[in-house]
């Protein structure tokens, strides 16, 4: 079964294509979205999602969080408490969460999903690519297509109704990410004009931007300097995250944090929030200008501005959006969903599901592909690490393209490329992606010339093949399975080591999921609510341990009831 | 039926919707991914087919002449860069208090050379500046037409309004490169108004919707390049307002920013290195002053590296900023060895009668103090190489170690320091060198090197185990030490062979090594220095005392000498 997967930086969701129609699929604890979490205890006891999530408070060096944003580096987080645990690279947690997300499709339709479309943000570089592809292989799903988020997002909405559309724009903003694309449909012709975007900027940043703001109103004597990084992190992130949630809605909200039996508190008004992220809300503005000047549209001739994303929630992120335009965003598609629902339309699309067959999508290649090469200038000097496109950017994919380069040097015994992508004239400012060299026979300089064709396919897998005409030599790189691709072998190891974690049964989900909620919440009191927030949990153990599934029934009932109250009435 | 018509599968038409519908059947019948040069053929037919039905239909509609499908790869080029730029005033109406700025040369409808000059004008005025630095990119925008909504502007004494001016119209007056101060750059209150108003639009840019704000971006860079290099001051602030800088390094940067962006980087550059503590200060002051250079450039602030590095640098990065040399200097600087054969001898008379001539000009004190330092070289010379040793015969041997020592005495003289203080640092800095490259170096000059070594250890020891271990791992003499006449004589002699062989270059870093010391050896490290075996490897990994450290050093060098094994070479280079 091929399902489609938003694997995001702060939600993931898993959609199917069933009757026609792209649907979303619930997880353990009956909800669309699952946290991009991760926890692992000592004894490699590991939860997934919403109670990961949970874990973050308690637990904070045992639980890792926007890991997405880590994709395709060699940083990794040890989890699983500092002594006696393991590193995890971002691609073994996302393959963690990708495999929970297959489990609740099995769950649901008795069949294991064995391949998967993706969806990546557009702008995430080639590493960042094959990273999520590996972490799709980790969870043992053939992955049959990387999509690009906000084309994804297109679809969903495109496909609303079938009908032709006007360029319309993508503003996609999730946890970590930020796309644009500028997106067209006619005559079922779903055509992506242009994509643009910045892979370091979303809603985490601006969480922050205002913990950074908030941080010396509430602890003026820097006491929660004495704490552990990671904790102090997590602290101050939860309390950002529930400020800026109650500042959707109202004008100030309290940013509170407990430290010990004390909570240190202030008040955050929406305008001061607002002008904390000012930097952040002007490196909107970049992307879109970039992404329509590409595809010569004008901002009036849009149709439409379609949001996507969680952070797009944000009133600050649609004022700036509203200014930005001159006019309102369109929110009719949810914001959460509609990428997941998207790459299972596009995963109907590669099993020419009959309901599609009429519908066709073509995307773009959102960044430049070049090679390195060296220039005489004029003063007979040589200049290096120059930038040499092969593939412009935001040409239609699949494309394949052939440059000309020769020899700088008299006899010259081979010619080197350094593989990059980016926008930098110079490569050092751009993404080294390989690196390919070719002998060639002994000439003055410049008799010497090779052929650099770079082929780029529908799902950013590039191959380059360097042909010597002078003697016929053919050199050919595929860049996803040259250097950074792991062996098989060190794959299985890999997948080895996590199928290793313990996980708590399917149907203990929801008690599990509970006691993490109780954990945070006994963090997030003082006093009295907290000491009788640690006798409910005595009780809710007390009732596990019976392992009657009516008494373990019974008493989660009473401490969901119990916890809704006390958070119901808690500024948190 | 012409190429885009056919492999659409329609004949010529003016219809969008044909096209695109003709485009979709086809792309319906076939897999992208099996014929990606089929995919990239249909594209181009449809966008190609597109554009024509476009140029149809505009000339349907304006009954102009048809539009050559071609016309828009042709080239259009700007006046030369020597002409000066022409102002166009093409846009005519304007409504109301804007009413002062009537344009002066309207020509509505006519059509005009300058209307089809786009971003070709620009790029060929870029590809033109890369040379000269003088073009200046010339666009249809009109600065007195600034894309701002024409309020109601009060006349405002801050920013030198009149009644009805607008910020951007003072600004587009102040910058205008046809007015009589356009040579001059911005008085302190003309560069008081530009900025003003310059933060007056780019706060209303900032507030403005997309589309206006990028008409006020290029409005602005237009009138910014028009204006160079009156422009200077104001760049920064517009560049940090519209992110000009991230631009400036892709390789597709708008023509017209990139030019912002090189003078920008240029200007920067300028003003950092008019600072005297810049490294290529005393270069620039050099290359800036009128006429030829000396015979005593040698003696004068700048090396030749450097006045290289910042011809190279200029060149490369800021050709422009090549008119604030002066040609003759630039020539005389780029001659090579300063030292031409047939003036050798005659260097130090002359240098002794120029001073003498001088010593009573405002430049007096300047020429004395060129004569120290070449007085205290000589002697540095000498002391470090031996009788017979002079400056200008380690300038033809090691240019680059003659520089740096003549900047090292140009600067200890500076400081108030003597000459003895030049010698000791020169003879720091040789035996330095020597030791690092002679121990890179094969057979009897490694020997050399080490034994040399081994006695500077020895002769820092007897000091104290301070200095030794100070030696070791500086590789520099602590300052007291006292250093036996009979090893600076092996020292001067070794420094000397070095330098007529050239090898007393700049040493290279070969980073952390690592050598495997047989058993044999530590045995007869142990039986050196009566520590203990735990002791001695202790003290071979970096551990222990001074004292240990000093003697198992000692020790090991002294005997990895005498020893024939196979890996000494190895041992001796990570000593």
């Amino acid at each position: 079964m091929l399902i489609g997967i938003d694997l995001g930086t702060t939600n993931s969701a898993v959609a199917i294509w069933q009757d026609g129609e792209a649907v979303l699929v619930p997880n353990a604890l009956g909800e669309l979205l699952t946290p991009s979490a991760v926890s692992v205890a000592a004894g490699g006891q590991a939860w997934i999602g919403r109670s990961a999530l949970d874990r973050l408070a308690a637990h904070p060096q045992d639980t890792a969080t926007s890991f997405k944003r880590l994709m395709g580096t060699a940083a990794t987080a040890r989890l699983g408490s500092q002594l006696g645990g393991k590193d995890y690279a971002a691609e073994d947690l996302s393959a963690l969460v990708l495999s929970a997300l297959a489990a609740d499709v099995e769950a649901l339709t008795g069949e294991r999903p064995t391949e998967a479309v993706i969806t990546v943000p557009a702008y995430f570089n080639d590493r960042q690519r094959k990273a999520t592809r590996r972490a799709g292989e980790l969870a043992g799903l053939a992955v049959r297509r990387l999509i690009n988020e906000p084309t994804a997002a297109a679809l969903a909405f495109g496909l609303q109704d079938k009908g032709d559309r006007e360029p319309f724009l993508v503003f996609d903003l999730g946890g970590g990410t930020f796309d644009v694309s500028v997106v067209e449909m006619f005559d079922g012709i779903v055509e992506v004009r242009a994509s643009a975007g910045d892979n370091r900027l979303g809603g985490d940043d601006f969480d922050h931007a205002l913990a950074a703001f908030a941080k010396p109103r509430i602890d003026p004597e820097a006491r929660l300097d004495a704490l552990p990084a990671d904790r102090r992190e997590a602290l101050l992130k939860r309390a950002a995250e529930s400020c800026r949630r109650a500042l959707t809605t109202a004008p100030e909200a309290e940013f509170a944090v407990v430290l010990g039996e004390e909570r240190l508190t202030g008040t955050i008004t929406e305008a001061e929030f607002e002008s904390a992220c000012e930097p952040l809300l002007r490196r909107l503005r970049e992307p879109v200008v970039r992404a329509l000047r590409d595809c010569a549209i004008d901002a009036s001739e849009l149709s439409e501005i379609v949001l996507v994303g969680g952070a797009t929630r944000m009133p600050v992120i649609r004022r700036a959006i509203t200014r930005l335009f001159g006019r309102f965003p369109n929110a009719s598609v949810h914001p959460d969903h509609a990428v997941a629902l998207g790459a299972a339309m596009q995963a109907a699309l590669l099993g020419r599901d009959a309901a599609l067959d009429e519908i066709r999508i073509t995307d773009v290649c959102p960044f430049t592909l070049g090679v390195e090469v060296a220039e005489q200038d004029g003063h007979g000097g040589l200049q290096r690490g120059l930038f040499s496109p092969v593939i412009e950017r935001n040409t239609p994919v699949p494309v394949s393209r052939v440059n000309t380069y020769s020899t700088l040097g008299n006899n010259q015994k081979t010619l080197e490329f350094g593989i990059y992508q980016g926008e930098a004239r110079e490569v050092r400012g751009n993404v080294k992606l390989g690196h390919i060299a070719i002998p060639v026979p002994p000439r003055p300089a410049g008799e010497v010339s090779a052929e650099v064709r770079f082929s780029y396919d529908s799902s950013g897998l590039l191959e380059i093949d360097v042909h010597i005409p002078v003697n016929g030599t053919e050199r050919n790189l595929v860049i996803v399975d040259e250097e950074d691709r792991p062996g098989r072998k060190e794959l299985d190891e890999r997948r080895a080591a996590l199928a290793r974690l313990k996980f708590h049964p399917r149907e203990d989900a929801a008690h599990v999921a509970l006691m993490a909620r109780a954990e945070r919440c006994y963090e997030d009191h003082i006093g009295d609510v907290r000491q009788a927030i640690g006798h409910w949990i005595t009780l809710f153990a007390g009732a596990l341990d019976t392992q009657d599934p009516r008494s373990i029934a019974d008493a989660r009932a009473v401490l969901a009831a119990r916890l809704d109250e006390v958070e119901g009435s808690s500024p948190l | 039926m012409s190429a885009p018509w056919s492999i659409l599968g329609i004949g010529m038409t003016a219809d969008t919707a044909a096209i695109r519908k003709a485009y979709a059947a086809r792309l319906k019948a076939m897999d992208v991914d099996r014929d990606v040069e089929g995919f990239a053929q249909l594209r181009e037919a449809r966008d190609h087919a597109l554009r024509l039905a476009r140029g149809m239909a505009a000339a349907a509609t304006e009954e102009a002449e048809p539009i050559d499908e071609d016309a828009e790869f042709e080239p259009e080029f700007g006046p030369s860069p020597e002409a000066p730029a022409r102002w166009t005033y093409a846009a005519p109406e304007l409504p109301g208090e804007w009413s002062g700025a009537q344009p002066l040369a309207a020509r509505p409808g006519e059509p005009d050379d300058t209307t089809m000059l786009g971003r070709m004008a620009w790029a060929a005025a870029a590809a033109r500046e890369g040379v000269s630095g003088a073009g200046i990119p010339l666009t249809t925008i009109d600065p007195f037409t600034a894309p701002f909504l024409p309020g109601n502007h009060a006349a405002d004494d801050a920013l030198g309004l009149r009644p009805g001016e607008s910020p951007a119209e003072r600004l587009a007056i102040l910058l205008d490169p046809e007015s009589a101060a356009a040579s001059e750059p911005l008085s302190e209150t003309e560069a008081r108004q530009a900025t003003r108003a310059l933060r007056k639009i780019l706060d209303d840019a900032a507030q403005a919707h997309i589309t206006r704000a990028q008409q006020i971006e290029d409005w602005l860079a237009e009138v910014l390049a028009r204006g160079w290099p009156r422009s200077a001051p104001l760049l920064e602030d517009a560049n940090a307002a519209f992110g000009w800088e991230r631009e400036w390094a892709a390789h597709d940067a708008r023509p017209g920013v990139a030019f912002l962006g090189a003078r920008l980087r240029g200007y920067r550059f300028q003003q950092n290195v008019l600072q005297p503590g810049h490294r290529y200060h005393k270069a620039w002051n050099e290359l800036a002053r009128p006429g030829k250079a000396g015979l005593f450039r040698m003696l004068r602030k700048p090396a030749q590296g450097d006045v290289d590095g910042l011809l190279r640098g200029v060149r490369k990065n800021f050709p422009e900023l090549e008119t604030h040399f002066a040609p003759d200097r630039v020539a005389s600087w780029e001659g090579g060895n300063p030292f031409a054969a047939g003036l050798l001898v005659l260097l130090g008379v002359i240098a002794l009668g120029v001073v003498l001539a001088l010593a009573d000009s405002p430049s007096g004190r300047r020429s004395t103090l060129e004569h120290d330092s070449w007085a205290a070289m000589q002697a540095a010379v000498e002391e470090t190489f031996g009788e017979g040793h002079d400056p200008s015969w380690l300038w033809d041997r090691q240019p680059e170690l003659a520089g740096l020592l003549n900047a090292q005495a140009r600067d200890l003289l500076e400081n108030g320091q003597d000459q003895s203080a030049v010698v000791r640092k020169s003879v720091e800095i040789v035996r330095g060198r020597s030791f690092l490259n002679g121990r890179e170096l094969p057979g009897a000059d490694l020997d050399t090197a080490m034994t040399l070594r081994l006695a500077q250890l020895r002769a820092a020891r007897a000091q104290s185990d301070a200095a030794c271990i100070h030696l070791r791992n500086s590789g520099v003499l602590d300052g007291i030490t006292p250093v036996p006449p009979e090893l600076r004589g092996k020292e001067r002699e070794f420094a000397a062979h070095l330098a007529e062989t050239g090898k007393l270059g700049r040493p290279q870093d070969h980073g952390e090594r690592t050598a495997m010391v047989p058993g044999e050896l530590i045995d007869e490290v142990v039986d050196t220095t009566r520590l203990s075996h735990d002791k001695v490897r202790e003290a071979m990994s970096g551990k222990g005392d001074d004292a240990t450290g000093c003697a198992v050093t000692i020790a090991l060098l002294d005997r990895t000498l005498a020893w024939k094994g196979a890996n000494r070479r190895e041992i001796l280079m990570t000593l």
